[in-house]
């Protein structure tokens, strides 16, 4: 641990590598920062560093699964952490090897441009194909996918004949892969959204980089993502990529199948070591039924399902009415000859009607989410506008909460997790074997979501769900804190000087997020403002205190000066509970002894001691009792001065009196003897 | 019935009190009579006791009866002296046998003294009451700023 954290102050990633900003290499990020890296150890030079956006995390799962293998044709990731970035900040990067040539097409970076020269035949299939599909098999056989494949994500080998593919892991899965290499359903999300994906749609991408080498140019170039989506749902993906195209049968044949709509119909990568066997291997597919005459939805003329679906997903309000009044129903039935989807969206209209969710937006939304998941069994999610696939929530949640700006779309992407839309949109869409997980992981993030304070809601998820996501917090003054042992190292060197308390909403989430302990009920202190009226004096200061001790776990042997000198301000007011002004006193002298020396557990125990603390309740109680007593005392002796003068007045004549008769007695004695 | 009551309660000490005073001056009376040499000896005795009767008007009168206490005890010897010579004759022989002027200035000082017990005593206790009472304040406020120096006070 303590290594870990000389590693991460020494700038050196894994404690070996060093980003060298001196020397970019902007032809080998596709469209990411990319930099030389100098690894300490075994001084190689073929390596690379590719920087994370702070709002596009680097993918964990590959990069804990990729880093150890060694896959032919494909640059995998070798380590990941913090480094400087050289503007005062630091960022998240994704050590990789280096590619050993240079892109296939070169300047080919989102966003995509040029032309180059076509390609032949065999220098496809030998050079680009085969390897890059035997690179895919291997992802696919430990269950991954790459999501980045383009031209300019493609490198030559060494002997310039074999490609290889380069990195897809500094960023979200196919976030920064164009439109056009994204299979339709794909490519209507949010570009944050699409997930994961199948190795299906690595094939899908190939596919295209094929027909674009084939070409020379890029497919559909100059049109916008709309239209490229439109086109290929309208003529299907291969007519529309191929269109002013002419390509040998084998190759147009093997195309077909690689650019087939439907992921199970293209061939698996280990299929397309040997193409000829793979087109062997052609599924014949039904034509998808065509409507006589459209139905206009949202100023658009739709003639089959799947367009509909399309439609709807772009304008989800004007599909709810449709929906309502039955024009679907009838168009289905009547115009498009299937009466057996327009029951079952009947049935989803009707059952809508019964059972209406409270919020109206809401209800068109499922409605429209329901309807689209029926017409199109490979649409994404479609809620109000904003399309995403069950595993792009993470990223999509990432970007969302990373700018003011996002409100609205994160507005959307909280119905889509309050209402477990992903659950509802699996139930036809995944086999009845994994609906059971992605129903709990739609019920535990909506749990995540309902948390009160700091410890939930939007952004606590957006940590959880992605592991690698930097903490963004302004207060942390640049630091890229990925992991939790690396907060407080960053908190000693931003604190300095701080009064206020520490831990924002942004640290808090990151903390509740990444954190084994619970401490919900810290952080819904910290989220509200301190009441004089309710709350003891240094409330939300403890609370700060209670997890900041708890983050210095990982380093329990570390001083903490900077950080203890920031948080005494916010919980000094505490000590003003102990009632005891000798306590008090000495209690001070020992807390400002541990500020000095950076001790935060014996500042909190010092604060904390609930035992001492009730014995000096005790003790105040008793003492406030017993000034009461005197105070009532004291003034019942005075008021009692006058009374007392009639009594002794009263005593005195007793007295006397006594005196009288002990004289009587005696004289009466003396007479009689 | 509580008015009627109130009423009689009200009416009760004046009628006991003149019914006191008839019962008394009718015994003095037979006293006289019967025993006239000896009322007449208590009556010179005890002059003060019966000016001091008549001047206390508080209830019980209590200043009276220690007077009367202490009067009484003085004339013990002259009575016995009277009582002894065996005479029940008033004689001037008698009385200055019973009451000599030495005699009579002892009982008329031993009751001067009672009188003067009943003026100095309560003064005596009060005084020594309210310093017992300054003592006790000012222990407790003592405490009390002990207290307060020693805890946040909330009180």
């Amino acid at each position: 641990m303590a290594s870990s954290q000389s590693h991460a102050q020494s700038g050196l990633i894994g404690g070996l590598y060093e980003v060298d900003l001196a020397q970019p290499l902007p032809d080998f990020g596709a469209g990411q920062p990319c930099f030389a890296v100098t690894d300490h150890r075994h001084a190689r030079h073929d390596l690379m560093a590719v920087q994370a956006a702070d709002n596009a995390p680097a993918r964990a799962l590959p990069i804990n699964a990729l880093s150890s293998l060694n896959i032919e044709n494909l640059v995998l990731p070798i380590a990941c952490g913090r480094a400087p970035t050289g503007l005062g900040g630091h960022a998240c990067f994704v050590v990789m090897q280096r590619p050993p040539g240079p892109p296939i097409w070169p300047g080919c970076v989102p966003p995509l441009g040029g032309n180059a020269s076509p390609w032949g035949e065999r220098d496809l299939i030998e050079g680009v194909l085969r390897p890059l599909a035997g690179a895919l098999d291997h992802l696919h056989a430990i269950g991954m996918t790459h999501r980045a494949i383009h031209p300019g994500n493609i490198f030559r080998g060494r002997d310039h004949v074999a490609a290889t593919l380069g990195g897809a892991w500094a960023a979200p899965p196919a976030m920064l892969q164009p439109c056009v290499f994204e299979p339709p359903y794909s490519a209507q999300c949010h570009p944050a959204g699409r997930g994961e994906g199948a190795i299906a749609d690595d094939v899908y991408a190939l596919g295209v980089v094929l027909v674009a080498l084939a070409g020379g140019a890029l497919p559909m170039a100059g049109c916008d993502d709309e239209t490229i989506i439109r086109r290929k749902l309208e003529r299907g993906s291969y007519n529309a990529l191929t269109a002013e195209l002419r390509l040998s049968s084998s190759l147009a044949d093997l195309l077909r199948l690689m650019l087939a709509e439907d992921p199970d119909h293209r061939p698996q990568p280990a299929a397309l070591a040997n193409p000829a066997t793979a087109v062997a291997r052609r599924i014949a597919t039904r034509p998808a039924a065509r409507a006589q005459r459209p139905i206009d939805l949202g100023g658009v003329a739709v003639w089959d399902a799947r367009n509909l679906a399309h439609a709807m997903s772009r304008a989800p309000k004007a599909a709810a009415s449709l929906l309502r009044s039955n024009a679907v129903d009838q168009w289905l039935r009547r115009t498009l000859g299937e009466p057996v989807l327009a029951a079952r969206i009947d049935e989803i209209v009707r059952g809508e009607e019964e059972s209406p969710i409270a919020d109206p937006t809401k209800e068109d939304a499922m409605l429209v989410l329901r309807t689209i998941s029926l017409l199109d069994p490979l649409a994404p999610m479609c809620w109000s506008g904003l399309s995403l696939f069950p595993d792009g929530i993470g990223p999509l949640c990432a970007l969302l909460t990373s700018d003011p700006g996002y409100v609205p779309k994160r507005a959307l992407l909280e119905d889509v997790i309050h209402e477990e839309a992903g659950a509802t949109w699996g139930e036809t869409h995944i086999a009845s074997g994994d609906i059971a997980m992605l129903r709990l992981d739609c019920r535990q993030q909506r749990a995540s979501l309902r948390v009160s304070g700091w410890a939930g809601g939007m952004r606590r998820l957006a940590y959880t769900l992605n592991p690698l996501l930097t903490c963004r917090a302004p207060s942390l003054r640049g630091e890229a804190v990925m992991r939790l042992p690396d907060l407080m190292p960053a908190f000693e060197r931003a604190a300095s000087g701080a009064t206020h308390i520490l831990i924002d909403a942004e640290i808090g989430a990151f903390i509740a997020a990444r954190a084994n302990v619970r401490m919900e009920s810290d952080f819904a202190i910290l989220a509200q403002d301190e009441d004089p009226d309710i709350d003891p004096p240094g409330h939300r200061g403890l609370a700060q205190l209670r997890v900041l001790e708890r983050l210095c776990q990982h380093e329990p042997e570390r001083s903490w000066p900077v950080v203890a000198a920031a948080a005494q301000h916010p919980a000094r007011a505490a000590l003003s509970q102990w009632h005891s002004k000798a306590a008090r006193s000495q209690r001070e002298a020992a807390f400002q002894q541990a500020v000095a020396d950076g001790a935060l557990g014996v500042m909190l125990a010092l604060l904390s001691d609930s035992e001492a603390k009730s014995g000096d309740a005790r003790a105040w109680a008793s003492s406030n009792h017993e000034i009461r007593y005197i105070v009532g005392e004291v003034e019942r002796l005075r008021a009692a001065g006058l009374h007392d003068a009639a009594r002794a007045r009263t005593f005195g004549t007793e007295i006397a009196a006594g005196i009288g008769m002990i004289a009587l007695a005696a004289a009466a004695m003396v007479t009689v003897l | 019935m509580k008015p009627a009551a109130a009423s009689n309660a009200k009416g009760a000490k004046p009628r006991s009190s003149a019914i006191g005073l008839w019962l008394g001056s009718l015994a003095g009376l037979m006293a006289a009579v019967l025993a006239p040499t000896s009322s007449a000896i208590a009556a010179v005795l005890l002059l003060p006791t019966a000016l001091t009767w008549i001047a206390d008007t508080q209830p019980g009168r209590p200043t009276a009866r220690v007077v009367l206490l202490f009067g009484l005890a003085a004339a013990c010897a002259p009575f016995d002296a009277l009582w002894h010579a065996g005479t029940g004759l008033i004689s001037s022989h008698t009385i200055t046998l019973a009451v000599d002027l030495r005699t009579l200035a002892l009982a008329w000082a031993a009751q001067a003294g009672g009188w003067l017990l009943t003026q100095l005593l309560p003064l005596l206790i009060e005084r020594f009451a309210d310093a017992q009472t300054r003592k006790t304040i000012k222990l407790l406020d003592a405490r009390k700023a002990q207290l307060q120096q020693e805890w946040d006070q909330n009180t």
